[in-house]
């Protein structure tokens, strides 16, 4: 019993791991029509400025998390401009493009502080909490709630914003959208910047429980990617409830038999889904 | 623009020349004495540079020691030691490269490596060219690899005495859980300590591997805790997986006690408090301890002396066991040549394997693993067994992995088997 | 005050229109009819920066905008209902027609407007919450007309806009686009039903594979032989 509730909690917030990071995902792919494979990479940034920060420099941690945030989607902003944006609409140029940055970042950040050693990331929250028999780190239990402001806050954005409105215009028609004026390119800087935030964000919170090192965005960024297309590349509701599902797979299937099953139970999985409905979840069966 | 092509050319050649004109003076033999040339080959940048890069420290030491006498007196002879570096960047290409550049051009006696990839990587060359091959660890052990052996440190097999010492000073803890990644050494490390945990009656509730490419090691943890166990071992997970396992255990309410390779204390302590890790047993001693030898106890205050804090070369870092592990192949090769009489390899390796008793820094040493390697080239020290105690890893104990091993042979191949792990498995 | 001057466009080796000029003249309906793949669409593509110009030049009130972005172009007041509407389907159709006002900032007259387009509609108002993709096909070109009237355009360009309806709300359409003309908004009216454009028009232009054939008011290209034969099936 008490192995069953702590596994619905440890699923709970593998859940709200892959969901902050595969919308972004899945944001700006829907609205740039490209994969930023850097986006893993993206993630490791905010790993990286928070050890900086936090870690070598003893700021405090939430503010090290803002900073980190706030960077990785400036970084996004300017990505877009001199990288994606110059390539839009090529699928192999923008695919290379996008790939080249994932060697370029990972080798830059090893040049710069190195790669033999994780970095070390102090705990914030020693304790855990602990409730029904069930006890979660309470450095992860602030993945919890840290997703659901940002999604809340972000589907208010999509709602009720002129610009929220424009980015959802932008990704299901952009030759419409542009001929009411909307400015594909700025949508596009606003998508990525939002999308790298949120990996950014991800990786700053994770940090300190996570290993940081140039290459930690690979590990996380296949299951993302699992994750975003099965919800239905673009759709970020789709993409919010794959997440809890390959959360649960995962958790479940690493909990009774291994993690290297629950890799291929993951795989497997997705293919079977996909041939099933290709469209994602929720995605819409047009023509 | 014509003209300015011909002075760049121009320029361009110049350099070349100077450079060469330079590189073939240095390289103009200078020195009168007999020199013999060792090669240091291994990932000295790099994710895995840590394995290699830190034990330049103790040989330097030992070099500088035999050189500041005059050199080290092999039968009538007397030589300088040099050694000679090569960055593979743990790249098993670059490592041949590097070998035959070593041997083909620097005419080595002995390369120092290891081991591993690397070390796997070169055992061709060196079984065509004769040339004795030292590493860390028996991995690389086989028959067909007579030239390698395993110096330095009694990984992955010590993980049996370590769970011996549970047995043998916790009689009451009895439930056992296992988990370690799965690739080679992690399957040898669960393998043997598996064989302990049955040749003592202990309960295994518990033994699965993790995949390497695990992220999220809640689940693991918490069906491991399910179980109810007394010991986790965590055999030989790699250090940053080592750490979130352990951040885990402390998360989710484990009491027991943990045993695994080793402890990297600051890192782990920024995750749990000091008092959670009292107890667990690891397998690395401070050299400065009573229970090893007093050349071992010298070698750590040379160590401090030179690279400690405020030390002529302060490296900046805490001693840790690395520092000693080149030093000792260091050791064993030149007591194999002094009895040989000849740095030659082949003559040092027959001197060698005919040895009882070697001068290990952790004390003697002996020459074991047919059964299990197919050969005896796994040279075992003196195992010690270290607990954490407030904050800080204490040696406590000294085991005899050999003797262990005679004394549970037939549980202990019965797990290898298990795990394909037996050199005629390969 | 919308003129089109010896435009052509290409589509790589395709040769989509070829030295066309068009003027619609303020608080005008001008019509371009034509049979399938003349050009029709890619006209309207080119006056709103869509379709990039091979040769030729586009002046709004001696302004020229050939060469200006879509976004830029709508700016000036010139706005596209693209053929096949293209609604966004997964937006209700209130963010349907709040995009179509997306350049403009005064919120009272936004919703002046609103309300304007909903007294033409009153189907989209009862609706307004429904997602596009579930309207009917009449509901949905009335949509793509709305939406187009909230960028608050000084021209209006339809591209068939009664395509795939009923021949009843055709005829609803077509009231519809002769009430927009009245509030002093220039209309150019795209149709295969060629009778129907005809009769709401001031002036026209026919179109056969890429090229204008016939130029002439409404009188005399409704009274003309070959038009009559071809495309009013007379
Ligand atoms: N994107 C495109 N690429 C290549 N050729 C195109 C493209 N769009 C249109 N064409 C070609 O240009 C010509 C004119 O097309 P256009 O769409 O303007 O015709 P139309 O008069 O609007 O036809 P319809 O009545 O079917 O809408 C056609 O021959 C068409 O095949
Ligand atoms: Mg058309």
């Amino acid at each position: 019993m008490e192995l069953i509730l702590q596994t619905i909690a440890n699923g709970l917030i593998a859940s709200a791991f892959y969901a902050i990071i595969a919308v972004g995902l899945s944001l700006t792919f829907g609205v740039m029509n490209t994969v930023n494979y850097a986006h893993g990479e993206f993630y490791m940034i905010g790993a990286y400025t928070v050890w900086q920060l936090y870690a070598i420099h003893h700021w405090p941690f939430f503010l090290a998390v803002g900073i980190a945030t706030i960077l990785v989607g400036l970084l996004g902003i300017i990505v877009e401009r001199i990288i994606f944006r110059p390539v839009r609409g090529k699928a192999l140029s923008s695919f290379i493009i996008s790939v080249g940055m994932v060697f370029i970042i990972q080798v830059f950040v090893a040049r710069m502080w190195g790669v033999g050693h994780v970095k070390p990331v102090p705990a914030v929250f020693k304790g855990a909490l602990d409730i029904f028999g069930v006890t979660i780190g309470w450095q992860r239990v602030i993945i919890l709630p840290s997703a659901v402001i940002v999604f809340l806050g972000f589907f208010y954005f999509l709602r009720n914003s002129k610009w929220g409105r424009a980015l959802r215009a932008v990704a299901l028609d952009s030759e419409a959208a542009s001929l009411y004026g909307i400015n594909v390119n700025k949508c596009a800087a606003i998508a990525l910047g939002i999308g790298s935030a949120m990996a950014g964000l991800a990786g700053a919170l994770m940090a300190p429980i996570m290993s940081v090192t140039p290459y930690m965005g690979h590990s996380v960024i296949w299951t993302c990617f699992v994750v975003v297309i099965v919800g239905g590349a673009g759709n970020i509701k789709g993409t919010i409830i794959a997440a809890l599902v390959f959360g649960y797979l995962n958790t479940i299937v690493s909990t009774i038999f291994d993690s290297t099953v629950a890799s291929i139970v993951s795989s497997v999985f997705m293919l079977t889904f996909l041939s099933i409905r290709p469209q994602g979840i929720l995605g819409y069966a047009e023509k | 623009m014509k003209c300015n092509y011909g002075r760049f050319e121009i320029l361009f050649l110049l350099l070349i020349t100077i450079i060469f004109t330079l590189g073939i003076s240095i390289s103009e033999p200078i020195a009168e004495t007999k020199t013999v040339n060792i090669g240091y080959l291994g990932p000295l940048s790099g994710p895995a540079s840590g394995w290699c890069l830190p034990g330049l420290t103790g040989v330097n030491i030992w070099v500088d020691e035999q050189n500041s006498k005059g050199g080290l007196k092999v039968g009538n002879d007397t030589y300088k030691i040099k050694i000679i570096k090569y960055d593979t960047e743990g790249v098993p290409s670059k490592a041949i490269d590097g070998v035959k550049k070593l041997i083909l051009q620097d005419n080595v006696v002995l390369l120092q490596t290891q081991g591993g990839a690397d070390a796997t990587a070169i055992q061709p060359f060196v079984t065509r060219q004769k040339v004795i091959v030292m590493g860390l660890t028996s991995d690389t052990c086989a028959p067909e690899h007579p030239y390698y052996m395993g110096i330095s440190e009694n990984y992955p097999m010590y993980h049996c005495v370590s769970i011996q010492y549970i047995a043998d000073k916790y009689p009451l803890n009895k439930k056992i859980a296992l988990t370690v990644q799965d690739e080679v050494s992690g399957r040898g490390s669960m393998a043997w300590a598996m064989a302990a945990a049955e040749a003592n009656n202990m309960e295994i509730v518990y033994s699965k591997f993790y995949s390497t490419e695990t992220t999220d090691f809640a689940p693991i943890i918490s069906a491991i805790l399910a179980t109810k166990p007394d010991v986790v071992s965590l055999c030989a997970s790699w250090p940053e997986y080592r750490a979130h396992l352990v951040e885990q255990l402390y998360l989710q309410g484990f009491k027991g006690q943990i045993e695994t390779s080793e402890y990297e204390l600051t890192d782990l302590f920024a995750k749990v408090p000091k008092s959670f890790l009292d107890h667990a047993v690891g397998h690395y001693p401070r050299l400065d301890n009573k229970l090893l030898p007093a050349d071992a106890n010298k070698f750590y205050s040379d160590w401090q002396k030179r690279y400690g804090k405020g030390g002529k070369d302060d490296i900046g870092r805490e001693y840790y066991s690395i520092d000693y592990e080149y030093r000792t192949q260091l050791q064993i090769w030149a007591y194999g040549a002094q009895k040989a009489g000849s740095v030659e390899p082949e003559k040092v390796r027959n001197a060698l394997m005919a040895s009882k008793d070697l001068p290990h820094t952790l004390g003697s040493s002996n020459w074991w693993g047919d059964e299990v390697f197919g050969i005896n080239t796994s040279l075992i020290s003196p195992q010690y067994i270290t607990e954490i105690l407030n904050g800080e890893e204490v040696t406590i104990d000294k085991y005899d992995i050999i003797e262990w091993y005679n004394k549970n042979k037939e549980v202990t191949l019965k797990y290898l088997k298990k795990y394909d792990l037996l050199w005629n498995q390969r | 005050m919308l003129k089109l001057e010896n435009v052509s466009v290409h589509y790589g080796q395709v040769n989509a229109i070829d030295d066309i000029s068009i003027e619609v003249k303020e608080g005008s309906i001008t019509t371009l009819i034509g049979s399938n793949g003349a050009g029709k669409s890619t006209c309207l593509r080119a006056i709103s920066g869509l379709a990039p110009l091979t040769e030729g030049k586009i002046y709004l009130n001696d302004e020229r905008i050939d060469g200006l972005t879509p976004e830029q172009i709508v700016s000036r007041g010139i706005v596209h209902v693209p053929e096949g509407k293209h609604l966004f389907l997964e937006m209700n159709i209130l963010d349907n027609l709040l995009i179509g006002a997306f350049l403009r900032n005064n919120e009272d007259e936004i919703k002046k407007d609103l309300n304007e387009v909903f007294e033409y509609f009153p189907d989209l108002k009862i609706a307004k919450n429904r997602e596009a993709s579930k309207l009917s096909g009449g509901q949905q070109q009335m949509l793509a007309i709305g939406r187009g009237l909230m960028a608050k355009p000084k021209i209006l360009l339809l591209d068939e806009p009664s395509l795939g309806i009923s021949p009843l709300l055709t005829k609803e359409v077509a009231l519809i686009i002769k009430q927009i003309s009245t509030k002093n908004i220039s209309i150019l009216l795209i149709e295969q039903n060629a009778s129907l454009a005809l009769k709401l028009s001031d002036k026209g232009y026919v179109l056969e594979t890429g090229r204008i054939v016939f130029r002439g008011t409404n009188i005399e290209l409704q009274n003309n032989e070959h038009i009559k034969k071809a495309y009013l099936g007379l």
